[in-house]
């Protein structure tokens, strides 16, 4: 308990405790590592479902997200929360992921950033029809992909400009017109 | 106070800064007059804030199964103790550079493993040869045990050695004590039942050398088969490549242990591929979904 006490000891800052089972993680208890898993996956998942759009493509990358988690945990030195450290990674997972596949589908995705909610075909694989009533959940992942990014990240993840622009590679100029982009597309989904 | 009415334009010009806090107090100002007297641009900044409230308060999703099976098979710590997969944990290094790299030693095992085939292939004869048929008694050719005695040589042959020790030497240290047991005047034996005797001795050797590694790779075929379409076709196109490659070396090196039971060498080289082995399907088992 002695030691569980020390870990969860506030940090000098205050702003977060020390998570006891990520030491443990670290030091190699897979028991500790998959009460993190149980603890934290539903919002890796989340994240990763709404940046790609792709509910099974997303679990994959939540696999992904905590193999890698599992790999770097060594590196965990409890400068942040574990939850920020671990959404850190799952964003980084998805991006690395992106230009993995971007490599492939680059032409298509620039042809959609050009193109208005209407012609892009979300996750379920439908176009939207005339009069269709979306909730919002459903109209983020119709998004055009790099305004959904953007949108996933500030608006839901609650990340800054400069922080998304650091991760995406662009300038925070370019993240704010996504963002505005998105925001205006998503009313207009909403609406109608 | 100048109080200059605001354009639709404008408003829309302003509406993203506004929403982002950065704009001074006066256009502060503007926008939320603007917003009051335009329908339209009102209902726009009402949508606008409705939107950034509910997408900051999205419910998490859940999965529709259960992923933890798959991580745990993924993470799950090593059967075999081999001490080089470091570069695995260290994330350091490409997956081509790894691929390549497990390319290299494949076609490498090969080349030693046809080495030590074609040596046992040359040695061999001599020993029919030299001994009549149900005369003399069988004498053990230094150069033959020679190996098995000798402090491993080879740059990278130290590590792979210390784990060999307990399985793989102790299979070929049983069979040069009993090779060396025929040493003594102790009778006459044919050489049918030498070949019998070195066959399985060989046998035994490769069978105590390769169980761990037979069930650390047969896990790992379960768990590769599992991922496969998870994972890029063209790499799962190399890694299977690279394990024929590996799966030739492997069935060189045993045939030629059949022939030279106490190569030392060669049951270093049947190590060394089952290993090699191990550890690209360990690195595709790790490899992240789709690259």
């Amino acid at each position: 308990m002695a030691a569980v006490a020390t870990l969860e000891a506030t940090t000098p800052s205050g702003s977060h405790r020390f998570d006891a089972d990520a030491a443990l993680a670290a030091a190699g208890d897979r028991q500790a590592f998959e009460r993190l898993y149980r603890k934290h996956m539903n919002r890796v998942f989340s994240l990763c479902a709404r940046m790609v759009a792709d509910r099974l493509r997303a679990e994959e990358l939540t696999q992904d997200v905590f193999v890698r988690a599992w790999e770097k945990l060594h590196l965990f030195r409890g400068e942040s929360s574990f939850a920020t450290w671990l959404h850190r990674l799952a964003v980084n997972v998805v991006l690395n992921d992106r230009k993995t596949e971007g490599r492939r589908r680059t032409r298509f995705e620039e042809e959609d950033e050009e193109q208005g909610m209407d012609s892009f075909i979300g996750v379920v694989g439908m176009p939207l029809a005339p009069g269709d009533l979306l909730d919002l959940e459903d109209a983020i992942t119709r998004l055009p992909p790099g305004a959904r990014r953007v949108f996933t990240l500030h608006d839901v993840e609650g990340y800054k400009h400069e922080e998304i622009a650091e991760m995406l590679g662009v300038t925070t100029g370019a993240t704010k017109a996504q963002l505005h982009r998105a925001r205006l597309l998503l009313r207009e989904a909403l609406n109608r | 106070m100048t109080t200059h009415a605001m354009s639709c334009e404008d408003f829309n010009d302003r509406l993203m800064a506004y929403l982002e806090h950065e704009t001074d107090d006066d256009t502060r100002a503007a926008i939320e007059r603007h917003s009051i007297s335009c329908g339209d641009c009102g209902a726009l900044l009402a949508d606008l804030r409705k939107l950034r409230i509910e997408s900051a308060n999205l419910p998490l999703l859940t999965p529709s199964r259960d992923l933890w099976s798959g991580i745990a098979a993924r993470i799950e710590a090593p059967v075999v103790p081999i001490g080089t997969v470091r570069h695995l944990e260290s994330g350091r290094g490409t997956t081509t550079r790894r691929i390549l790299r497990g390319a290299l030693i494949a076609a490498s095992l090969v080349g030693a493993a046809g080495i030590g085939y074609l040596a046992a292939v040359r040695r061999t004869p001599d020993i029919r040869v030299s001994r009549p048929v149900a005369q003399a008694p069988l004498t053990l050719r230094p150069e033959v045990v020679e190996p098995a005695i000798a402090s491993p040589t080879g740059s990278n042959g130290s590590a792979q050695v210390a784990r060999l020790e307990p399985a793989a030497s102790e299979a070929a240290r049983g069979s040069q004590r009993s090779l060396a047991s025929r040493e003594a005047p102790a009778g006459v034996r044919t050489v049918a039942n030498t070949a019998s005797a070195r066959e399985g001795e060989a046998q035994t050797a490769v069978r105590t050398l390769t169980a761990d590694y037979d069930r650390e790779i047969s896990r790992l075929r379960v768990l590769i088969d599992q991922r496969r379409n998870q994972m890029d076709p063209v790499t799962v196109a190399i890694i299977e490549k690279n394990l024929q490659v590996i799966d030739s070396a492997i069935a060189e090196c045993k045939k030629a242990i059949g022939r030279d039971p106490a190569s030392r060498f060669l049951i270093e080289s049947l190590n060394q591929s089952l290993q090699t082995k191990v550890e690209l399907m360990r690195t595709a088992a790790l490899l992240p979904s789709r690259t």
